[in-house]
Order: C-alpha cells, then structure tokens, then sequence
C-alpha cells in the first residue's frame, strides 16, 4: 500500500487568496509537491481547517493516514479563536493517534502547545528571508531527521513567533542566535512529531513571491529602505531562482548550497518518510 | 609592553595601498592593539622587503598578518623564505605568536606543515557558518564568541597538511582549517584563515584594489555590480545600524561589530601574552 499523507494548510481563505493574488503557490500544493519529491507513491489529501467545513474528507478518520503534515501559516498559536483551537485539537487527535507529524514553522508551535507546551512573540523580532547558522544540538546530531545534513546550515525563514517552553517529552534539535528552538522532536500520547521553524518546502521563487507580498510590512520593519529595495531585492532572488548557474548572485546574497541545492535543503524530509513514516507504516500492519 | 606586527606585503603591494588612501593589513592591527593595550608599543616589521635583523626578546608577542604572496610553489622565493624563516625563529624563541590568513600559513609551513591552493577556490568576502571543533571549544581563543560565526576572509591557499603540534580549532565548508593551535620548538602559536583585523571598509577596499580579479573569477557579473556591493559595505561601516543592508547582505554582528569580530585577537592577549609577562 502507498502511503496517505493528510496535508494540512491552516491558512484562512483571505490570506490564501492574498498570497496566490501576489503569485506565491498554495501552502497545502508546495508541501504535496515536496512529500511526493520524496516519497513518489504518497497519496496527499490536502485539508484547509480554517474554511467552515474544512476537517477531514468525508468517510476519512485520522486513522487511515501514515502521516500528517502541517504547512506554515499565519495565524497566531497562542490566541485563542476557532481556527486556532480547532488546529490544536487536530493535532492533538493526531497524537492520540499516533500517526507521524511533520510540518514547517507554524506547525512545529501547534505541535508544541497541543502536547502542552507554550510559544510567544519572539522578542528579537521578525525572522525574515534567511535563518542563519542554524545549529544543530548534540540531540540533532545524533536525530534521524537530519541524518545527511551538515551540523550548520541555513534555512529560508518568515516568522515573528516562537516556541519558548518545550512539554515533557519533547527535545530541541537546532537553534540559532535569533530562536532558539529551530527544530523539535514532540514524543507526545502515542505519536511523535518532527517539527521546523523554517521552510524546506519554499524554492527561491516562493521566497520572493511571500516577500513581495509583505514589502509594505517589511520595510515599515526596517528590512527595506524603501519600496524599490524591496522589489529590488525580490529581483535578485527569482533572477538566482531562474538562472541557478548565477553564482556572484548566490555569493552576493549569501545563499548556499543548502538553501539552492533542494536536496540539501529538504533532506529532513526525506528522512521523515523513509526513517518514521515507512516503519510506522510496517508497524501499524499498514505495509503490504 | 612591546608588540610585533609583522606585515607580509612587500613594499610594492603597500605602495599600491597607500596610494589610494587605504592602509594595510599591519596598520589594521596597529589600530586594534593600541585600542586594547593603550601603553603597549606596536613595532612592525617588513621581511618580504629582506631579511629582519631583530631582536625577539624585547618583544611580548608576534602577530602574523595578511599577504597577497603565496606559499604554493615559491618557498624558495626570498620573500616567502624570509617570512618562513622569522616564524621559525619566534617559534624558537617561544614569544606568544597569533597570525591571520597569511599569518596561519606561514607558521603552518615553518613547523613542517603544507600549504596548498584550495581546490574550491577563492573564498571571498566573508567565511560563512565557521563552527568550532570540540577542540575549539575548549580553547580560550574563541571565548566570547556566538555559536557558529562568519568572519572577513580573502584567501585562495589554505593549510592542507598541519604538522604534528597541530590542531583543528575552526573549520567551515570552504576549508577545513578556519582556525588552527601549533606547538613547535619553544612556542605555541594561535592562528585563524580569517581576518579578524579586516572591518567592512577594508574589505571593500581590497575588492576594489582587486577588482580585475574577483571580476574574472565570477565573483561579480559586472563591474557595476563591484562597485555597488563596494558601496554597500562603505555605506554599512559607516552606519552599522543600517539593519536593511546587513540583512541584504547576509552580514551579522559576527562580523559587523568590532569587538566581536576581533575577539580572537582580544583572547590572545588575555590569554598568551600577558599570562606570560609573569
């Protein structure tokens, strides 16, 4: 049997709408892309649990999945409205389930709070673009998540939240000087979680497309002088983005092999089908 | 105190430098001194102008700098040779002994070591994601310094073979010895393949001392696009708190802020030189 991955795109329909308006892929597309890149024969159910309605496809229980992986988004974790809570619970649910999480920024903070820990605005601001010298700890090393990824590496990177305090059960596996939490293992009920601040699934395309979407609030935050720089600047990264062999713009912007090389980059994607996805699969008799 | 900085250009390069109001590699370390030991004599020397005729001891320690020469294939070049043979001779005298880039190379190779052309290249600009070795971290040599950290370098040699006193203290993806321990003869010497002593504006100096180069390796696609990236490091030294540049740029306080990009220097001092004053 291959396996089925139930996506899940926590974005409100206005803000998707706003993104793809600004020429950005769905968040919900970009990760089934990026599942199937690594596992070709994954089944992906892609679920907006914001939209009324938007809960699993019907006759589906979480059960019937091998994996759940969560995208970013821009709501806020620690408010409390019905598309947070709502997304809290489905996480929850997939814990008591014990169907293997995986997910980018927004999805390593509900992990996090729904097994009961707590995120907060990260006091060093927004980290935007690229996260830098991201460490990994000795529990990273050692993680098979990054089995094959470089002890420092860079990430593409948007937030302003963080996870400040991890549940019982959970470990940091990287961090840097702006958060300090970057990646996190959540053992939590009878599932575990594999969760990124940053965003493997972004290409530098998506990354200029989500930065020209946001140049007014950017520049009011000081990343650019002005509007000019702010598209300026997008330029550089859809020009590195269709013309890879442009090495002065790589090493001009300080983007390195493991931000252009996709292999690299999302490598912590491939181990999570091939090291906690497929063995659960076999363990939960869901393998033929 | 007495300190000796060694600059490693000949007097032609120094010219060159001089003559468009920048200075060199030994005046940045000139300054960074003083600024840390006030009363300290700074002495510098020149021994690829000819062989130095000095008196070691009346020196606390020897700084090895930058230099546009190259080991590989001229050890028997008298510029080359001068430098090896003084690195030997501080080595003999066991003075406390820090060097840079350059610096590290030639106390590499005066101790036995090798020094060869990196095969990736150039590494221009800014050393990315340097990361310490368990060794590193237990040296006082980076005390102070955040996690990984980029650093100014401009080299293309690098040491390739460390001789048996040696240790790994720093490496990156581009080269494996960022940072490097040797122990020969009487001494023990401290040295990085960065330029601690490099701020912004001297390091968009050199890309515009330099600048046929860097074009013909591909650093720029154009010389247009040099000058423009000169620009925004002389417009960054001069206004560091410019964040929208440093974060085009990819540039932290790692390297923006002097007195963490200079620690190193500041570690040597706390903890090989004036130890050793006692």
């Amino acid at each position: 049997m291959s396996p089925r991955i139930l996506v899940i795109d926590g974005y409100l329909k206005k803000s998707r709408d706003e993104l793809a308006a600004g020429g950005a892929t769905m968040a919900g597309d970009q990760y089934s892309a990026m599942i199937k890149q690594a596992c070709p024969d994954a089944c992906c159910d892609i679920i907006f649990p914001s939209d009324p309605g938007g809960g699993l496809p019907s006759g589906t229980a979480l059960a019937d999945y091998d994996g759940m992986a969560w995208t970013g988004c821009s709501l806020t974790v620690f408010e409390d409205n019905n598309e947070v809570n709502s997304q809290i619970e489905l996480a929850r649910a997939g814990f008591d389930a014990g169907v293997p999480g995986f997910g980018s920024c927004w999805a390593a903070q509900i992990a996090v709070v729904a097994a009961g820990g707590i995120c907060r605005a990260n006091p060093n601001g927004r980290e935007m673009g690229i996260a830098r010298k991201i460490a990994l700890t000795p529990e990273g090393r050692g993680h098979p998540m990054y089995t094959g990824k470089a002890s420092v590496f860079d990430a593409f990177i948007s937030h302003v939240d963080e996870i400040t305090h991890l549940p019982s059960g959970s470990t940091v596996l990287s961090g840097n000087a702006f958060t300090r939490v970057q990646s996190v293992s959540v053992v939590h009920s009878k599932g575990t979680f594999w969760g990124l601040q940053y965003h493997p699934e972004y290409t530098l395309k998506e990354m200029a497309r989500l930065t020209w979407c946001r140049i007014d609030v950017l520049q009011k935050l000081g990343f650019f002088k002005d509007r000019s720089a702010g598209e300026a600047y997008v330029d550089l990264l859809e020009t590195l983005h269709n013309d890879p062999s442009r090495t002065d713009l790589a090493w001009l912007l300080a983007i390195d092999d493991d931000i252009t090389n996709e292999r690299v980059r999302r490598i912590e994607v491939q181990n999570w089908v091939d090291k906690l996805v497929l063995p659960t699969m076999f363990a939960r008799g869901r393998m033929e | 105190m007495r300190l000796l900085v060694i600059e490693g250009n000949a007097k032609q390069r120094r010219d060159a430098d001089y003559a468009l109001g920048y200075c060199c590699g030994s005046d940045r370390y000139q300054k960074i001194l003083k600024s840390i030991l006030p009363n300290a004599i700074v002495d510098v020397a020149f021994p690829a102008d000819g062989h130095l005729d000095i008196q070691l001891s009346d020196y606390s320690g020897v700084i090895i700098g930058g230099s546009g020469l190259n080991i590989p294939g001229n050890n028997e070049c008298p510029q080359v040779r001068h430098q090896i043979e003084f690195a030997s001779a501080v080595f003999a005298n066991g003075l406390p002994f820090f060097g840079s880039c350059w610096g590290l190379q030639v106390a590499a190779a005066a101790a036995g070591g090798q020094v060869g052309v990196n095969p990736k290249g150039r590494e221009m600009g800014f050393a990315r994601k340097i990361s310490l070795t368990a060794a590193g971290q237990e040296s006082p040599l980076f005390l102070g310094k955040p996690g990984p950290f980029d650093a100014p370098a401009i080299h293309v040699d690098e040491v390739t073979h460390l001789p048996s006193g040696g240790v790994v203290l720093a490496s990156n993806s581009h080269s494996s010895v960022q940072a490097a321990s040797i122990r020969y003869l009487n001494g023990e010497f401290w040295g990085v393949q960065y330029h601690p002593e490099f701020n912004l504006e001297h390091m968009a100096n050199l890309t515009e001392l330099f600048d046929q180069m860097v074009l013909n390796e591909g650093f720029y696609e154009n010389d247009a696009s040099l000058k423009h990236h000169v620009q925004q490091l002389k417009t960054l030294h001069k206004h560091p708190t410019r964040f929208d540049l440093a974060w085009v740029l990819g540039l932290d306080q790692d390297v923006i802020d002097d007195g963490l990009r200079e620690r190193e220097v500041q570690n040597w001092i706390d903890h090989q030189v004036v130890p050793s004053l006692a």
